[in-house]
């Protein structure tokens, strides 16, 4: 996570920053993953072998599904931004013929 | 005794209304000018029905509308306010007369803008006069700078535009930042803001707080013209002659001077005044110095205007002065000075314009012996000059009488020493005008040959006023019963 | 009916931007209007809302999406809309500006964004949907989801302005990315520690059972830090100012006034639902920097403000100032303090509004806003010019605006706190902001026009269009109206919406 947010905001390049922003979304949905593991637990999908029913939930068998629900949305949200970012990305390289901050700020204020 | 009334209330908006009357008739000149005798002549008479009631002691309370918890944009008649209402809105007719002698043959652009920020700002000087209570007070104060500011700048060329800019930087500087900080220091400790007899702070609140706040509100309500933030008035003098003579002699410096004496005897209390030494010390250092500091100013000004300018500042300083006395007879002749001053001044910078439009003169040596060519303009001049240093048989005289009375009641002889020296400067600064106007040979005879009265429209008004002051001086008890029924109010309540 | 309002307020403008989207394929002109009834479905549902709120005896509507709902011992499961006081006024505020917004900007997108109006219009609703969302919702992640939903159609809006708003909107892309990145982390301490999303849960379960816990302070931290990048607070407001600048000027008239203050409210209902105004108090490092943080933000806006020459890039600066307000007064954690903090996001919602509708009425008509030439514009256009001194005059405070009304509760709360540093920033910023109108004033209207001084009494009148002026001056006149008012709102609205905090 760390390695994300450094490379989003130190580096000039804006594809790494892009990729900064990927790998910092992808620790955070690891992070909630973390929080719903459980030992030896399956999927939370109601299966044969699983050794329980709707009503009746084997609760320690089944890791939690909410943080995995949460997630399958921040990943949708994450690749939507990932994309926009480089959309973004590639109509300022149009522009400029660079990815570099520093070189795009000489440019326009020229 | 209170009693509800919404007239108070009216006799504000009416002129604001004729605003938006006026602005409509860009193209009817006439139409235009009959609409703002006729919002001042309602306006009047809806203030002759409130002073029956006042003299016999009532106050009339509005309250339009709650603003804050416990403030609401209220009004509130007394004595002391109507007077200056009245003050106002009487000089209004004749300064109005005389803008249209002024303007209309100069087919100035502008008149329109010119009368209908003049209604607005007339409106918001009688609605401090009025206020029942800081906050109401501070949003009419605020109304009056920045609907005084296209007079200022009227001209609009660039010294105007340098005055006004100096004009708006000083005043709205100080009332945001001094006035309400403080306004907001006392909410936050007393949780009103009401103009009470005996003031709104408990015994305990320290005298150092009370202090800081004196000279936040003095210094914050700048149009009091109080040292050193007084250069926006000498300043705002680019203005044409009838703005300077209504709005920099009557409604903006004296509601500087008004909206002190409404804290100090409705905020802070005349006891509380009286009992607190380091609070009126400080209240008559600085007037005191600005007083003998502006005089002596005056005394080396050359150009006319700028010499009334700071005639005015040293004025204003008389006002306070008589606060910062904290006696009922020092009050009473502060309270009595706005309305005599308010005539005296208004008649000199009437004739100061009327000067420069007849001779082309500017400048206090240019005027030797204009006299026997504008007789009628030296004479009001002489008249109102008269009024400002305080000889019978003017207004003057009688509210510089309390204001020396005040001085002794409250043992307070170097005032009273202040107060002398400075009606010396007075004199010395204004009697020469006259003198030299009539008696001293023309520096260059040629120059003025042709010079002669102004219009009538503009010789009429300055004859009232200075017919004025010398009504004033007469008519001076019923003056003084209005100031009664507001010392009984403020001063005697305890 | 009834029962589902608080729904339709979300799903109006939602179901707008869908349908614009799809039916501009075979009528490009059908967009604008699909989403115009979207907006004032949505306004109608929330001014029902807040009437509603009025009437009820616990001021507060539950909505359970899908049927969820308490389930006992559990707590409340499934996504729950939750109005009261303070969002129903925030959310009648955002439907109404963003209503306003939609009927001014249809000239202005029609010149600026020929051919592309549908996508545009389908943007805009979809953002408006994101901003509703935030302010509605009662579930800290569904939040999240809408923020996002928010933020990425902002960007795309941003980038509708070409040339240099596509670095413009980049940068604004890795702020607020980060920003949400940490909110959701912080979303996460609080989950691991909690169990529940839910708002209502979890203001039962952290001010009382667990106050001192690391784990639920460090989501604190980290989620009012994510919504500071998302507001643009000091020292993340970097991408605000060109982002707003290069902007179409509809997209800066829809998203100024609107995405940072309901990231405020975000803020506050973080601070004061969530965490309870004890736990702020409790935490006296984060309270003593996020003042001094405040104070630094108002100073920086308002010099780098007074250095611009470009009124527009005026006016975003300004907005980085407000939010030093906000945030500042919702820190001060005592009464006075936050209610001015919830009073200055409606005010300086109809202030930034007005402001940038009025800019949007100028580049109309004579396509650029540099202060230099703005010269003779109340000849030009008297009724805008006019408008923006009246804008001005309220971001001043001059009274009877809003704008005074909200300094007055702010610098009342930070004299009760004793923060004087704070007192002195709004006092500067003040001072700064008229100097600023100065300036306007002198070249707007003392410049005259070479025409009128030849004695030529017909200056030529080139006002805008009336479908712009007509927004402009209602969100103009609300700004007096609100001063007006102020003591409805605060007594019958903003003072409900708050806890209780006991006077020192």
């Amino acid at each position: 996570m760390m390695t994300g947010l450094w490379s989003m905001l130190a580096q000039g390049n804006l594809i790494k920053k892009c990729i900064g922003m990927a790998i910092f979304q992808t620790g955070i949905i690891l992070f909630f993953i973390s929080i719903g593991a459980k030992n030896d637990a399956l999927i939370p999908i109601l299966t044969e072998g699983a050794n329980h029913t709707f009503d009746n939930p084997n609760i320690d068998k089944v890791t939690n599904p909410l943080t995995q629900i949460l997630m399958l949305t921040a990943i949708v949200v994450g690749v939507a931004t990932l994309g926009v970012g480089l959309a973004l990305a590639q109509k300022v390289y149009q522009q400029h013929d660079s990815f570099d901050e520093d070189e795009i700020l000489n440019n326009q204020t020229k | 005794m209170e009693e509800a009334q919404a007239t108070p209330f009216w006799i504000v908006i009416i002129s604001s209304m004729a605003a938006v009357l006026i602005s409509l008739c860009r193209r009817a000149p006439n139409i235009r000018e009959a609409i703002i005798f006729l919002a001042a002549i309602i306006k009047l008479a809806l203030l002759l029905m409130l002073v029956p009631g006042v003299l016999d002691g009532k106050l009339y309370t509005f309250t339009l509308i709650n603003l804050l918890p416990n403030v609401g944009l209220s009004f509130k008649v007394d004595g002391a306010g109507l007077l200056f209402a009245f003050v106002s809105v009487t000089l209004w007719i004749p300064v109005t007369i005389y803008s249209i002698g002024l303007l209309r043959p100069k087919n100035d652009l502008s008149q329109t803008r010119f009368y209908s920020c003049f209604s607005i700002a007339i409106s918001s000087a009688v609605g401090v006069a009025f206020s029942a209570n800081l906050l109401t007070m501070f949003i009419f104060y605020e109304i009056l700078s920045l609907s005084t500011y296209p007079l200022v700048t009227h001209n609009q060329d660039d010294e105007a535009i340098k005055g006004g800019r100096k004009y708006l930087i000083y005043l709205l500087t100080t009332s945001v930042g001094l006035a309400l900080p403080a306004m907001i220091i006392v909410y936050q400790q007393t949780g009103s803001l009401d103009f009470m007899g005996g003031g709104v702070f408990k015994d305990q609140t320290s005298n150092t707080l009370l202090t800081v706040l004196a000279v936040m509100f003095l210094y914050g309500f700048a149009k009091a013209g109080l040292m050193p933030f007084h250069a926006w008035l000498p300043g705002a003098m680019v203005a044409p002659a009838p703005v300077s003579s209504l709005l920099h002699a009557v409604a903006v410096v004296k509601v500087g001077v008004f909206s002190i004496i409404r804290i100090m005897t409705g905020i802070f209390g005349v006891d509380k005044l009286a009992n607190t030494p380091s609070l009126t010390m400080i209240i008559c250092i600085i007037a005191g110095i600005t007083l003998i500091t502006a005089s002596l100013i005056a005394l080396s000004q050359d150009n006319l205007k700028a010499r009334l300018a700071y005639s005015t500042i040293g004025q204003l300083s008389y006002i306070i002065l008589g606060v910062g006395l904290a006696s009922e007879s020092g009050i009473a002749g502060a309270a009595l000075h706005i309305p005599m001053h308010a005539v005296g001044k208004i008649t000199l910078f009437l004739c100061a314009g009327a000067i420069y439009e007849a001779c082309g003169a500017k400048y206090i040596s240019q005027m030797n012996g204009i006299g026997r060519k504008i007789p009628l303009t030296m004479i009001a001049f002489f008249l109102g000059s008269l009024c400002v240093i305080g000889l019978p048989p003017t207004g003057g005289f009688i509210s510089k009488w309390y204001l020396l009375n005040g001085t002794l009641d409250s043992n307070q002889q170097w005032a009273f020493v202040i107060f002398l020296i400075s009606s010396l400067l007075n004199a010395a600064y204004f009697l020469p005008i006259t003198y030299k106007a009539f008696f001293a040979a023309p520096s260059d005879e040629s120059k003025y040959n042709k010079a002669s009265e102004p219009s009538m429209l503009m010789v009429i008004p300055m004859l009232l006023t200075a017919t004025g002051c010398l009504l004033v001086f007469f008519f001076s008890n019923t003056m003084y019963q209005f100031v009664e029924q507001f010392l009984n109010v403020y001063a005697k309540s305890n | 009916m009834i029962k589902h309002l608080p729904i339709f307020i979300v799903l109006a403008p939602l179901l707008g931007a869908v349908l614009a989207a799809l039916t501009s394929w075979y009528r490009p002109k059908l967009s604008f209007p699909i989403v115009l009834s979207g907006l004032f479905i949505s306004c109608l549902s929330s001014f029902c809302l807040i009437f509603n709120i009025l009437n009820s005896e616990s001021g507060v509507i539950h909505y359970q999406l899908g049927g969820w709902g308490d389930k006992g011992e559990y707590g409340i499961v499934g996504i729950q809309i939750t109005v009261d006081y303070l969002n129903g006024l925030i959310l009648t505020a955002v439907t109404i500006i963003s209503l306003l917004t939609a009927i001014f900007s249809s000239q202005s997108v029609n010149r600026e964004l020929a051919g592309q109006q549908r996508y545009f219009f389908a943007l805009f609703s979809l953002l408006v949907t994101g901003l509703l969302g935030i302010t509605i919702t009662g579930d800290i992640f569904n939040l999240y989801v809408f923020m996002e939903i928010a933020a990425l159609s902002s960007y795309a809006l941003i980038a509708y302005g070409k040339g240099r708003s596509y670095m413009a909107s980049f940068n604004y892309l890795i702020m607020g990315t980060m920003g949400a990145c940490l909110y959701l982390l912080g979303v996460g301490f609080v989950f691991v520690k909690t169990g529940t999303l839910n708002i209502e849960n979890l203001s039962l379960l952290i001010p009382q059972t667990l106050q001192t816990s690391q784990t639920v302070f460090v989501g604190f931290v980290l989620i009012i830090v994510g919504a500071w990048a998302k507001m643009a607070f000091f020292p993340m407001h970097g991408w605000l100012p060109n982002a707003y600048t290069y902007a179409p000027t509809a997209s800066g008239a829809l998203l100024a006034p609107l995405a940072t203050k309901v990231s405020v409210y975000a803020m506050i209902r973080i601070m004061i639902t969530v965490y309870s105004i004890d736990y702020v108090l409790k935490s006296p490092n984060i309270q003593t920097a996020a003042l001094l943080l405040s104070s630094i933000a108002i100073l920086v806006g308002s010099f780098f403000s007074l250095t611009q020459t470009n009124l527009r890039k005026i006016a975003c600066y300004f907005i980085v100032s407000e939010i030093g307000y906000m945030v500042g007064g919702a820190w001060l954690a005592n009464d006075p303090g936050l209610k001015g903090a919830v009073y200055h996001i409606i005010a300086d919602a109809a202030m930034t509004s007005a402001l940038f509708m009025v800019i949007g009425c100028i580049l109309f008509r004579t396509g650029q806003v540099e202060l230099k030439k703005l010269d003779g514009l109340f000849y030009k256009m008297p009724i805008t010019f006019i408008a923006l001194v009246i804008t001005m005059a309220a971001l001043i405070g001059v009274p009877p605006t809003c704008g005074f009304f909200s300094k007055f509760y702010l610098i009342q709360g930070a004299a009760q706190a004793g923060t004087w540093h704070f007192v002195g920033a709004l006092l500067i910023s003040s001072l700064i902001k008229a100097v600023i109108l100065f300036r306007i004033i002198e070249i707007g209207y003392n410049k005259v026009p070479n025409p009128a001084k030849e004695g030529n009494k017909t200056i030529p009148r080139d006002e805008a269009p009336i479908s712009m002026l007509i927004p402009t001056l209602i969100v103009t006149l609300s700004l007096i109206a609100l001063g007006i008012f102020t003591d409805t709102l605060i007594t019958d609205f903003i003072a409900k919406a708050l806890p209780e905090i006991p006077a020192p």
